[in-house]
């Protein structure tokens, strides 16, 4: 049985865990403490069972955990969508994410603005590369589920795109 | 230029029949500067793609979850800490119940065997004269028995200083 290092396999991960998190939740706050929460639940599964793909398997806890927080928060609010992308704003501080949500905003808005399946299966297709299997695995859904997702993602986009610039 | 393997790649991608490879050529493709004027369109959707995968935690993000770390190991410490000095506190009062019970029937024995000669050990008959010296033997034995409960009183007052201590921590 392989040990698990949380230096090495573990905490390398915040960063994908963290942009799948702000996909779904679009919160960076939020997203961050999903990542925290992530990072320790995996370290102490890993204590006690091997687990056979480690990214998937904490993108699949992740995956989950933003789905509560999102849950959570709709039920909060009775105008969801008003204040996330107003929280978003708030929480944008660096200078280059400033600059780039400047440049990229309106990219950003036509993903966040798709069903979260296909928001989240095009996050980690396009974004982050991963085979249709592991994505399949993330979402708990079959491959070819993933790809009908992936496919009606990539045809709104597409659709947008071309509405934007004629 | 023919771009003809790129609108071609591009199709597919579209219909979602590309594989990794494929993808990552056209995000190579689209991310050079002198993408062709009909492809442009496509071009900040592929720059996008490449760039959000540079997004990060923020710069504090490794010692904030440090300091979250330290916090739930000090909870647990905490949690051991509690648990293991009221034992050996509780264990003390039998301790010292049980001591000053041996010290009573130690003194005490002591005490009526020596206050009593070899002739009133052997002698079971309650004459006047042992009548008296059963009395004396009495008044011994009961002076005995305050003191235990002197100093029996001020170890239950230790006891409860101790209690009190451990509640505080």
């Amino acid at each position: 049985m392989k040990e698990v290092s949380f230096k090495n396999d573990i905490l390398p991960l915040k960063d994908v865990l963290f942009r799948l998190a702000v996909r779904i939740t679009l919160n960076r706050e939020d997203a961050e403490d999903i990542v925290q929460e992530t990072l320790i639940r995996l370290w102490k599964e890993s204590q006690q069972q091997q687990i056979e793909n480690i990214k998937s398997y904490a993108l699949t806890i992740c995956r989950n955990l933003s789905l509560d927080q999102k849950a959570k928060k709709e039920h909060q609010t009775e105008s969801f969508d008003e204040e996330i992308h107003d929280q978003l704003d708030q929480t944008s501080s660096p200078d280059r994410m400033l600059e780039n949500e400047e440049r990229f905003g309106f990219l950003q808005s036509l993903i966040d603005e798709l069903p979260e399946k296909q928001r989240t299966a095009i996050q980690l297709r396009d974004i982050e590369g991963q085979s249709y299997k592991d994505i399949a695995t993330v979402m708990n859904i079959s491959e070819s589920d993933v790809k009908v997702n992936i496919f009606r993602a990539r045809q709104k986009l597409k659709e947008r795109l071309k509405s934007v610039s004629q | 230029m023919n771009y003809t393997y790129i609108e071609q790649l591009l199709e597919r991608y579209w219909q979602g029949e590309t594989n990794l490879d494929e993808e990552q050529i056209l995000k190579s493709f689209f991310c050079q500067d002198d993408v062709p004027e009909h492809l442009r369109e496509y071009a900040e959707f592929f720059a996008y793609a490449k760039d959000s995968k540079d997004m990060h935690v923020s710069d504090d993000f490794d010692s904030r979850f440090d300091e979250l770390i330290a916090a739930e190991e000090g909870r647990g410490a905490e949690r051991m800490k509690a648990i293991r000095i009221p034992f050996k506190a509780r264990l003390m009062p039998f301790l010292k119940a049980a001591a000053v019970v041996a010290l009573t029937l130690t003194v005490g024995g002591a005490a009526m065997r020596g206050l009593m000669q070899p002739e009133d050990l052997r002698s079971t008959d309650l004459t006047p004269v042992n009548y008296v010296k059963a009395d004396e033997v009495k008044q011994a034995i009961e002076t005995v028995q305050r003191s235990m409960t002197a100093k029996a009183d001020s170890i239950t007052g230790e006891n409860k200083a101790i209690d009190a201590d451990i509640k505080k921590e």
